[in-house]
Order: C-alpha cells, then structure tokens, then sequence
C-alpha cells in the first residue's frame, strides 16, 4: 500500500496543472502585437524586418502571399544570420518574430507546388481541405494551404504580400472573408525573391 | 555484507568513470556531432530554437549540456563531462539491475563490469551522444520501479527520470508503458482504485510535466501547450520520412541501418589515421560481437527459465529488452549502432545471469574464466576506440576486413 497515495495524486495533478499553466503564460507574454495597425509597401522584401522590428513584435503568425521561401537553416550561414532580399522569413524565424507561417498557395496551383522540387510534405492539416505541413531545418509549424482552406484566426496575424504575386487589395479582401484581422500588412513592390 | 555490496559498487564505478575519464580530452577540438550539439546548447539557452542539431527530438539534452557548459567551460570538459558522469552511473546502475533481477553479486559485478567496459558505451560516453545519459535516466527510472517497495517518493521517483529519459529521446516509450502495468500490476494495484489512481497519475503526468517543463524556453518563442502537440506531430512524421540516402554521404554509420544487425552481425566504423611506424590512432563504433552474440542465447535462456521458474524477476531483462528493442525493428527510418546504447544493460544483465547459473553448475572457476575472457577482450579493443597511438600489427586482421568503414 502506498503511503498517503491520495495526496500525493492530488500533487502530482497539481505539479501537472502549474506546469501547464506556467508555459502557457510564459508563450503568451512572449508574444507581441503592435498598438494599432499598419499598412505599409516596401521595396525590397527585406525592408519589412525593418517595420517588424519598429513595431517590436515577436512570436507571431505570419500570412505569406510569396513563393516558397529561402529556408536553408543556420547551417547556410557563415557566422551570425545576416538578413539578405532572400531570406526575410528565414531571418524573422531565427530572431523569433515568427512562430508559424500559412504559406498561401493559390488553388489552381496546389498540385504543382506539391510537386515543387525542395518541397517536403510532413502530414496534411487537419480539417483542412488543401493544407500540408512542410519540413523546415527551424521545425517551426510551416503550413502551406489555399485560400479556400485557410481557417479563420482568431490571432491577429502578420502579413506578407509579394505583390508580383496578388495585389494588396486581392489579400485583404481574402482576409476580410475568413474574418482575420492583422495588426502589420506590408506589401512589398518589387518582391524579386526568390 | 554492505560493506561487500558497496565495494562491489565502488568497483565498477570506478573502472567505469576511468575508462571513460582517461585522455578524455583528446581530440580537443569539436570531434563529429559535438560542433552540432554545443551550438544547439547555446542556441536553445539564448533563443529556444534547435538548430544547427535535429528539431524533431526533445530538448533536454541542450539544456543539460548548457548546465556543463556553465560548469566547467566551453572546452573538452564542458563538452564531455556529462557523459562521461552519466555513463559510469550507467554501470553502477546495470549492476543494480542485475540484482533486481535476480542476480547474485557475481552476477550483477559482470554486468556491471560489462557495461563499464564495452568498447561502445565508452567511446560514446567520451563525446556527446544523447544515448548516454538518456539510458543512464531511463534505467534510474526502471531500477527504482523494481524497488519501489511501496514507496510512494520511489515510484514518483521513477516517473520523474522516466520523464527525463523520454525529454531526451523517444526510444522509451515503449517501456514507459510495460512499467506502468506492472507497477498496476504489483499486489494487485489495479484492483484498489486509490492506489490505480496513484500510479497512472504519477507515471503519466510526472513525465509530461518534465517533458512539457524541458520546452520552456520554446515556448519562450510565443508557442502555447496545442502547438507543442502539433509540433511533435510534425516532429514524429519528420522522423518517419528519415531515409539513408537523406544524410550526409559521409556519415560512419550509413554501412549498417538496420537494427537486426546489431547482435549478429560484426560492425566496426569509425574515423582513423594511420601514423609513421605502422602505427594508427582510431575512433570507432563496434558492436563487440564476441560479447553481444550472446546475447540472443542469453535472453532465451532467461526466457525459458523465467517460465521454468514461473518467476517475472528472471523475466524482467528480456521483457525490458523486448519492449525497448520492438521499437527499433519496427520503425520505418535507419536505425544506427549508437542507439543499441539503451539495449545494453538488459542484454548485459542477461548475459551475466545466464553465465552465472552455468558457472553455479559446473564450478566458479569457470565464473572467473568467462570474466577475465570478457574483460580482457574488452581491454584490448580499449586503446581501437578511444583514439590511442597503438601498433597496427595486432589489430590489422579487425582492420582491415571489407566491411570496416574507417574514413582518414
């Protein structure tokens, strides 16, 4: 027979529960929204590090409207990461702004980008029609989905448009009908990555 | 008689720790993985991210690693010390395992001596192989399981370094699960609700509170408890699409990826160089076959006699051996020689009782026979694996068969 065996499941639960509850608070205070919301352009994608990091936010989730970007993991650098045109949501994953990317690929071009060379499928979205997770050296949740399959957030998000690839007005107006809202949206003009 | 015990402790501990202690140093750079997994330390100390090491395994190991970093520097010592002190406790505890399984102290200082000799273990407690100490934590976890003796503070004890085990690799599960039902099982626990409730609370959420605490400074990124799920999600279907020809062509063990090998097949790799003089230093990983093909005859031996018996102690290292063994040949992706690592108390404590009942048999001369055979044996691949200048001559015939590996 064990000793005192109710109380010590009593502790046992409540170890469990503050543990719980101390990394939900300690991933909730390391994440931050800027005060009000901005919509800029920039000219070069990696001008938009910048404006991240004017409005010092960090553990978010950003909405990319790009193609398929540079992920080549620390390995790939030569000393410290260095931010470069190509590698600005590589570069906002290492300093920890970015937590976790819905990559939007357009319906009509979801089998070809499946079939995409240096794109690795881990396992489909749940719930999701046409969503997959990708493998990246960092490991972070990297989902690429359609805009018919994107979920409604309820996280208020960080945005990305390459505008080579759809205009600003075409993203927001996605946005707008699955009722996300986003407190940085920048659209960059030129978006010559990758 | 505790004095002899204690004795018999100190012995294999200590020979243990000296073998793994001796010129530990050398070579003083960052030697394979090691530039990985100090990086990864740091890296995950200062931003709660993995890289340049693997994402998809648990993060214990970086901050343990940090803690020997801060301790004794970031040299050799920094980099080495953690497994070198958890590899001997390895083989003070595979003499604890042995006497829980029904070993009697000649049986339980062979294995001991086993492991505190067997050219692997060592050679991967000498840099900074997770196997180490995760087998180190693990078999704490299964040892005080077995005395537990009714104890609650044991048995949460035993969950707690269970959850270390698996915030360090995921090669535990499956025995996580056969100790929590045979701790159900004990006196028949599972029949008092109170006592079901005890044991299933503490075996599984002691674990996921250390495996959840091991993640604190990547939730520090912003992540909340339902992205660790997915995350491990992603991380387990990561490691299933793992396939030889995905790693570096370069690697050692890419000549063996299957775990049936392990105990029936000869397996030496390993880097080398080949000195002036017919001299050469080496590094290398073998599965010691002389010893480890015992080990099948070994486990049926106990198997049968288990059964003979109707005894789970004589059971209990095959059982162990089996759940944990299961894992690697049912897993679809490589499974390479250093993760035989967690397998080799069990085989070891297997071998050592097995031999014990055949010395009782046939006199204990033949105890010392087998021992010293062992032992010396194992001495002589020592200087092979821990990069010693030794002559060729001896060990050309080892060297050079077709299927060493050595690379320059």
């Amino acid at each position: 027979m064990f000793a005192n065996r109710t109380a010590w499941t009593a502790a046992v639960l409540l170890l469990f529960i503050l543990t719980v509850a101390s990394v939900t608070v300690h991933g909730r205070n390391n994440r931050s929204f800027a005060p009000g919301r901005t919509t800029t352009t920039v000219d070069s994608p990696e001008k938009a590090y910048a404006v991240w990091q004017g409005q010092k936010v960090k553990g978010r989730i950003l909405l990319l409207f790009d193609a398929y970007p540079h992920a080549g993991g620390l390995v790939s650098y030569n000393g410290p990461p260095r931010l470069s045109p190509s590698n600005l949501v590589e570069f906002g994953v290492l300093k920890n702004v970015i937590r976790k990317i819905y990559l939007i690929v357009p319906d009509l071009q979801w089998d070809s980008f499946l079939n995409q060379k240096g794109i690795i499928p881990l396992r489909e979205v749940p719930g999701m029609g046409k969503g997959v997770y990708l493998y990246n050296l960092n490991g972070i949740p990297f989902m690429a989905v359609t805009p018919s399959s994107l979920p409604r957030l309820k996280e208020k998000v960080l945005v990305y448009v390459n505008n080579r690839l759809l205009t600003g007005e075409e993203a927001e107006q996605l946005l707008r009908g699955k009722g996300i809202t986003s407190d940085i949206f920048i659209t960059c003009q030129q978006g010559g990555h990758p | 008689m505790i004095r002899r015990e204690l004795l018999l402790w100190g012995i294999v501990f200590l020979v243990a720790l000296a073998l793994r202690f001796y010129n530990f140093s050398y070579p003083s750079f960052q030697w394979m993985d090691e530039a990985g997994h100090v990086a990864a330390a740091s890296n995950y100390w200062d931003n709660g991210q993995f890289e340049p090491d693997n994402w998809e395994h648990p993060p214990l190991r970086h901050i343990m690693l940090r803690g020997f970093l801060q301790l004794f520097g970031d040299n050799p010592a920094g980099w080495r010390m953690r497994n070198i002190l958890f590899g001997a406790f390895s083989a003070l505890l595979t003499y604890l395992l042995a006497r829980c399984c029904g070993g009697d102290r000649k049986a339980a200082s062979m294995a001991g001596l086993l492991l505190a000799t067997d050219p692997l273990h060592i050679v991967l407690s000498r840099f900074t192989f997770e196997e180490v100490y995760g087998g180190t934590f693990f078999l704490a976890a299964i040892i005080l399981h077995l005395k537990q003796n009714r104890r609650s503070s044991r048995l949460m004890l035993s969950a707690f370094f269970m959850g270390c085990a698996l915030a360090t690799k995921w090669y535990y599960l499956p025995c996580w699960g056969v100790i929590m039902l045979l701790a159900l099982r004990e006196d028949e626990n599972y029949r008092n609700p109170r006592s079901t409730l005890f044991i299933a609370t503490s075996y599984l959420l002691i674990p996921f509170s250390v495996y959840l605490a091991s993640y604190y400074l990547w939730f520090g990124r912003g992540y909340n408890p339902g992205e660790l799920f997915e995350f491990i999600l992603n991380g387990y279907h990561s490691l299933q699409e793992y396939r030889p020809q995905g790693y570096d062509p370069n690697l050692l063990f890419l000549s063996h990826t299957s775990a049936w090998e392990w105990f029936t097949t000869p397996i030496i790799v390993g880097q080398g160089t080949y000195l002036e003089g017919n001299r050469g230093e080496f590094i290398l990983y073998t599965n010691n076959l002389p010893v480890w093909i015992l080990t099948f005859p070994a486990m049926i031996t106990l198997g049968f006699l288990a059964v003979k018996e109707r005894s789970l102690t004589t059971a209990r290292p095959l059982l162990f051996f089996c759940a944990t063994y299961g894992l690697y040949l049912l897993v679809s992706r490589p499974a390479f020689l250093y993760s035989a690592t967690p397998l080799l108390p069990f085989a070891f404590t297997a071998i050592a009782i097995a031999l014990r009942r055949v010395t009782v048999r046939y006199g204990d001369r033949w105890y010392y026979v087998a021992l010293g055979v062992i032992l010396a044996w194992n001495g002589y691949l020592y200087p092979l694996v821990t990069a010693r200048k030794l002559p060729m001559a001896p060990y050309r015939y080892l060297l050079d068969t077709p299927d060493v590996k050595i690379h320059d």
